[in-house]
């Protein structure tokens, strides 16, 4: 087999077999090729010709993976506070009309309560100016980001469908569990029952948060490490 | 060796613009980068593989490049990189900006 061809099948060891990764894989190989002709048409060996266009390159990691990296930690988590504040003012003022029945208040409250807790911790984060502070780092791992954003939003979905569906069982189908129908003696009892409906759809700021997350992660990652 | 590695720090914070500068005399692919950027330098300045990958990979990223693969008959398939408009723009301005820059250190170190 070429030499340079598994050399670089060695520094692509580990990585993921996509497009991406082939795309680099063929363009360095071919570069390798072209360094090792030109280095032997200026006379070099073409063992010697292998061995320092192997060495040119030795990882390809920085280029590839994403998996790991480095955010500015404390303007990530200013952002993603005001991000979740601007969700709970909304959720907090949409919910106000659902103040109708019990749940609703409750949720309403607690909303109101988020909003005061996440907004304070956001002023403090924001007034703290020390630079060490402001620009503390952490390393984070996309892979398990992603993942977690995936399950999120699956058992966000599950729970509605579930919460839905059972709701639906509940209420239209009294007629086979309690031989009583449903009864709705106006539109104030429709409400109550829109209401119960509409509840549990509040929760999709926490997916929403969670897909927020992600982006901000991309934003805030400290500079590419460039190497010389 | 030392004085290159003083000289590649004064140079890498420009690497892109560079790379703007020879693909601005026409479509090429990475090793063609590196010999021309050793060819304008009389040899003085060696791009490192891991850096022209890095550049290259941020330029395309920000949309200043673009790629496309070239059809050799022989050999591996070799990725071409074109300058974009914006890729034209963003040189023009970093050169200006780079005359500035020079002008000022030079009256800072010199004067």
């Amino acid at each position: 087999m070429n030499p340079l061809q598994s050399y670089v099948d060695q520094l692509f060891k580990g990585h993921k077999d996509n497009k991406e990764t082939n795309d680099l894989k063929a363009e360095i190989l071919s570069n390798l090729e072209a360094k090792v002709a030109d280095l032997t048409s200026g006379g070099m060996e073409h063992k010697q010709a292998i061995r320092v266009a192997t060495e040119s390159i030795d990882s390809v990691d920085f280029l590839l993976d994403k998996g790991n990296i480095k955010i500015y930690f404390t303007r990530y988590v200013t952002e993603l506070l005001q991000i979740a504040l601007l969700y709970c003012l909304i959720a907090w003022i949409l919910t106000i009309p659902l103040r109708i029945v019990g749940e609703g208040t409750l949720l309403n409250g607690l909303l109101l309560i988020a909003v005061i807790v996440i907004g304070v911790l956001f002023l403090i984060l924001r007034f703290i100016k020390a630079n060490r502070f402001v620009n503390m780092t952490f390393i984070c791992d996309m892979e398990v980001v992603k993942r977690y954003r995936r399950s999120i939003w699956l058992i966000w979905s599950l729970f509605i469908t579930v919460w839905t569906l059972g709701n639906v069982a509940i209420d239209f189908g009294s007629n086979i569990w309690f031989s009583h129908q449903i009864k709705m003696g106006g539109p104030y009892q429709f409400a109550v029952l829109a209401i119960k409906y509409a509840l549990p759809f509040v929760s999709v700021i926490i997916p929403l948060l969670f897909q927020a997350s992600s982006k901000l992660i991309v934003k805030y990652e400290v500079g590419e490490r460039d190497e010389d | 060796m030392k004085e290159n590695s003083i000289s590649s720090d004064l140079i890498r914070g420009n690497i892109d613009t560079i790379i703007l500068r020879v693909l601005f005399d026409g479509d090429n692919y990475g090793y063609e980068i590196i010999k021309a950027i050793a060819k304008k330098s009389n040899g003085k300045y060696e791009l490192k593989e891991p850096s022209l990958y890095t550049s290259l990979k941020r330029l395309e990223s920000n949309q200043l490049i673009q790629s496309y693969w070239g059809d050799e008959s022989q050999g591996g398939r070799r990725k071409y990189y074109k300058v974009t408009a914006a890729g034209m723009e963003t040189y023009q301005r970093n050169l200006a900006d780079w005359k500035i820059a020079r002008e000022l250190i030079d009256k800072l170190l010199e004067d």
